[in-house]
């Protein structure tokens, strides 16, 4: 969701180090050793995240011409997530269990073979399960430093953060009323900066105003 | 101070800077005004707000429906010292209306309504929305940019502050616009970033056929 289509809810990032100068092998290579790998059902991840193509999640041969729009870099974020749901794997480890203790003959099992049972279901029911994809648009206007990650999550965007440094090797700094004191937008001076950074929090009512509010309310 | 005590400890100047965009949007006659490509433009709070205190761990109150910026609830709150925390704003710029829910603490927007996007192949939609996001961006940069400038002035003191306060307090008050900054305003979010001047949008890339050029300046040809 997010660059082409879709809701516009997004966290602003800034790229405040000046690009590499051949910096487009880098960053092509860079998405390729990130581009996503899906999780092995087999295998004991549960999570993973990568690049995948903004137009579809499962595409993942990603060149420039699927994400280099002349000024941006548009990217989706696709994140796999495979892991079997508790309520399932209860009944299903229960129904495990009464099975067991008809096979062997037994009244109750040690704490051991259920957990050794719950264990050999949940890879059983893993390997039934398809994971859930979600997808989060990146957009990157190269040439003014600024990144728009079309989510809000607070653990998306720090998975965003890690993945887009892992692959560009560039910092990113989130959008505050710190950084967007020093936008051009902003059209401050370095010594209006300085000032800025001094500030200390002020009340916008005097004493006697909140008094009054208080006897009122 | 490291640079995340440095966001951190700037923190309180979005709830300031909402709430005086509250106080002018309700008393300044004239558009706001940034100069430059950007010109003027209308602001307005609309059917959501949520004032707080920044300073003590005092409750929040959301006021959503009907026009709570002039509710005796939301004025009370004020008074009591709290600040705008989160509204829902609308922008308007010549024939451009952008719509969206603006959290002071992260100066972030959300949930934006962005003006009819007219581009039907993918790559302009794509350039349409990032521009028409730009531009909202743009502007409310430079009126925060315009609030900082106010904020460590003599003015602040001797002037705005006196007047926000007699608002606060139920006077009627009416302020002249601010005089757009001197600066020339720029598009483009970072300090060392070329000036480009806000026109329109950027054309379609017409390089696919040019065989001398590298596959990277051929544009994003298989991308739509």
């Amino acid at each position: 969701m997010g660059a082409f289509t879709g809701g516009l809810t997004y966290k602003t990032y800034y790229i405040h180090d000046a690009l590499p100068e051949r910096w487009r092998d880098p960053f092509e290579a860079g998405i390729k050793r990130n581009t996503f790998r899906p999780l092995n059902p087999e295998g004991e991840e549960e999570r993973s995240v990568g690049w995948c193509s903004p137009h579809f999640p499962l595409d993942l041969e990603l060149h420039s011409g699927v994400f280099h729009y002349n000024d941006y870099i548009v990217l989706s974020v696709r994140i796999d997530t495979l892991s079997v749901p508790g309520p399932m794997l209860r009944i299903y480890a229960e129904q495990e269990a009464r099975r067991v203790m008809i096979e062997q003959n037994k009244g109750s099992l040690t704490r051991y073979e259920r957990s050794e049972i719950k264990e050999r279901v949940r890879r059983d029911l893993r390997k039934k399960i398809l994971p859930t994809i979600k997808t989060v648009d990146m957009s990157w206007n190269w040439q003014d430093g600024v990144v728009r990650f079309f989510s809000t999550s607070e653990k998306l965007n720090l998975e965003f953060m890690e993945l887009f440094e892992a692959t560009f090797g560039l910092v990113l700094t989130p959008d505050c009323a710190h950084t967007s004191a020093r936008l051009n937008a902003a059209a401050l001076t370095e010594d209006e900066i300085i000032a800025v950074n001094g500030l200390e929090p002020m009340a916008f009512v005097d004493a006697d105003t909140i008094v009054d509010a208080m006897k009122e309310v | 101070m490291d640079l995340v005590e440095q966001m951190r400890r700037a923190d309180f100047l979005g709830s300031e800077f909402l709430t005086w965009l509250w106080f002018r949007a309700e008393t300044q006659a004239a558009p706001f005004d940034l100069g430059g490509e950007v010109g003027t433009f209308a602001l307005w709070f609309e059917d959501k707000l949520v004032v707080g205190s920044a300073a003590v761990d005092a409750q929040e109150n959301l006021f959503k429906g009907g026009h709570p910026t002039t509710s005796l609830e939301a004025r009370t709150a004020l008074r009591l010292g709290k600040q705008a925390s989160e509204a829902k704003l609308r922008v308007v710029r010549e024939t451009h209306e952008w719509a969206f829910t603006f959290k002071a603490k992260e100066l972030s927007v959300s949930s934006i309504r962005i003006p009819a996007v007219l581009a039907s192949e993918a790559d302009d939609k794509l350039y349409e929305r990032m521009y028409l996001l730009e531009q909202l961006d743009t502007m409310l940069k430079g009126l925060f940019g315009q609030f900082l400038r106010l904020r460590i002035s003599a003015d602040w003191t001797d002037v705005e502050l006196p007047k926000l306060r007699q608002w606060i307090a139920g006077e009627s008050v009416e302020c002249e616009p601010l005089p757009a900054p001197s600066v020339t305003r720029r598009t483009g979010n970072h300090l060392s970033a070329p000036i480009k001047p806000i026109s329109a949008p950027p054309a379609a890339p017409e390089l696919e056929d040019d065989p001398d050029l590298a596959p990277w300046e051929r544009g994003p040809a298989g991308a739509s």
